[in-house]
């Protein structure tokens, strides 16, 4: 006989004595199946889950780690003499005088705190509010929502360019549609008092 | 799924023996074939909505059972190795033992290759195309699995076979 022959008859005969019951295996796979479905189903929306609740413990944590990876010195200070503070080291109080003529003329005083907030105390002939104002550094850059509740209301926070030499901060505006708080800031350089 | 269900048990009914005899004949072990085979169409049941659509479903799924069985050999290939254990429960004894003794010494793809060409009498092509090999591949996994088989059984071999 022929190796092919022998073969095919073989397998003819080893594979006949197997009679599946298919109408119970046919069972068997569809329940088995649909647990399997289920089964991903319920993984899908753990999973879901998760995400969302990790997101909301761990997604602002995650956000402050970025924002302080952002608060760093400037790269390219025009005075590489000068120690540049970085956020934590920008907090202080430091005052101005604005000179020019209006209701923000006179003694502006500002604190800037490690959390960020800003406490301003205004000359006497100020009506506006001076709380709740907020700061962010990063880079050379400065930005701040000062008089957004009066003089700059509806406007977006002024972005400035911050140097610090000598005791002295400059704030020069590269973007702020607020002209008062330009004038505040950056009229003349503020000098450190702590 | 009810829909589903139906168009899928027509099918079951037509390619479930034949794929749990090829998967039997590669493995020669009843319970692990009709494990395995189920497995196949579980996954098949799973995806049925797309591979219904497919031009063959048939090679489908019996790609992934073949793929599967293949996979299982590996690893009771490792496990015999590590435990030196020869024993085997749920053997159906085949008619012909010799047959299925020389078969189960070959190496798997020559085995997978030899039950698709001569039991299930696939073209060179589709054998190829179930293992994921080329055909020149199959070709030389089906012509040293005949010469070696021929050795075993003491037969000739035909030279004028693929």
């Amino acid at each position: 006989m022929s190796i092919e022959r022998r073969i095919r008859d073989g397998f003819e005969q080893n594979a006949a004595d197997l009679h599946p019951q298919v109408e119970v295996m046919l069972a068997t796979v569809v329940s088995r199946t649909r647990r399997r479905v289920l089964l991903h189903r319920v993984s899908s929306v753990v999973a879901v889950a998760v995400v969302v609740v990790a997101a909301v413990t761990f997604g602002p944590r995650a956000l402050d780690g970025l924002r302080s990876l952002r608060r760093v010195a400037p790269a390219n200070s025009l005075h590489p003499s000068v120690t540049i503070p970085a956020f934590d080291q920008m907090a202080g109080m430091y005052s101005t005088t604005v000179k020019a003529k209006g209701v923000t003329a006179g003694v502006w005083t500002m604190q800037l705190r490690t959390d960020g907030t800003m406490v301003i105390s205004a000359p006497q002939s100020y009506p506006g509010a001076v709380s709740g104002f907020q700061f962010d550094l990063w880079g050379d850059r400065f930005r701040t929502n000062a008089f957004i509740g009066d003089l700059c209301s509806g406007l977006a926070p002024g972005l400035y360019r911050w140097q610090r030499a000598g005791g002295e901060l400059m704030l020069t505006p590269i973007q702020d549609d607020c002209a008062a708080r330009v004038g505040v800031f950056s009229s003349h350089p503020w000098r450190q008092r702590s | 799924m009810e829909d589903v269900e139906l168009e899928y048990a027509w099918f079951f009914r037509a390619e479930y023996p034949a794929v749990l005899r090829t998967v039997f004949l590669i493995l020669h072990d009843r319970h692990r074939s009709e494990d395995i085979t189920q497995e196949a169409f579980i996954q098949l049941l799973f995806h049925w909505r797309k591979v219904s659509r497919y031009q063959r479903p048939e090679a489908w799924v019996r790609r992934v059972a073949i793929r599967l069985a293949m996979r299982h050999q590996k690893r009771e290939r490792i496990r015999s190795l590590l435990e030196r254990e020869t024993a085997r429960t749920n053997v159906l004894e085949p008619r012909d033992i010799d047959l299925a003794r020389a078969v189960g010494r070959l190496p798997r793809m020559q085995r997978a290759t030899v039950v698709l060409f001569y039991f299930e009498d696939r073209p060179i092509a589709e054998i190829a195309d179930i293992l994921e090999i080329a055909s020149s591949t199959a070709k030389v996994h089906l012509h040293r699995a005949r010469t070696r088989l021929a050795e075993l059984l003491g037969e000739e071999v035909d030279e004028d076979v693929h």
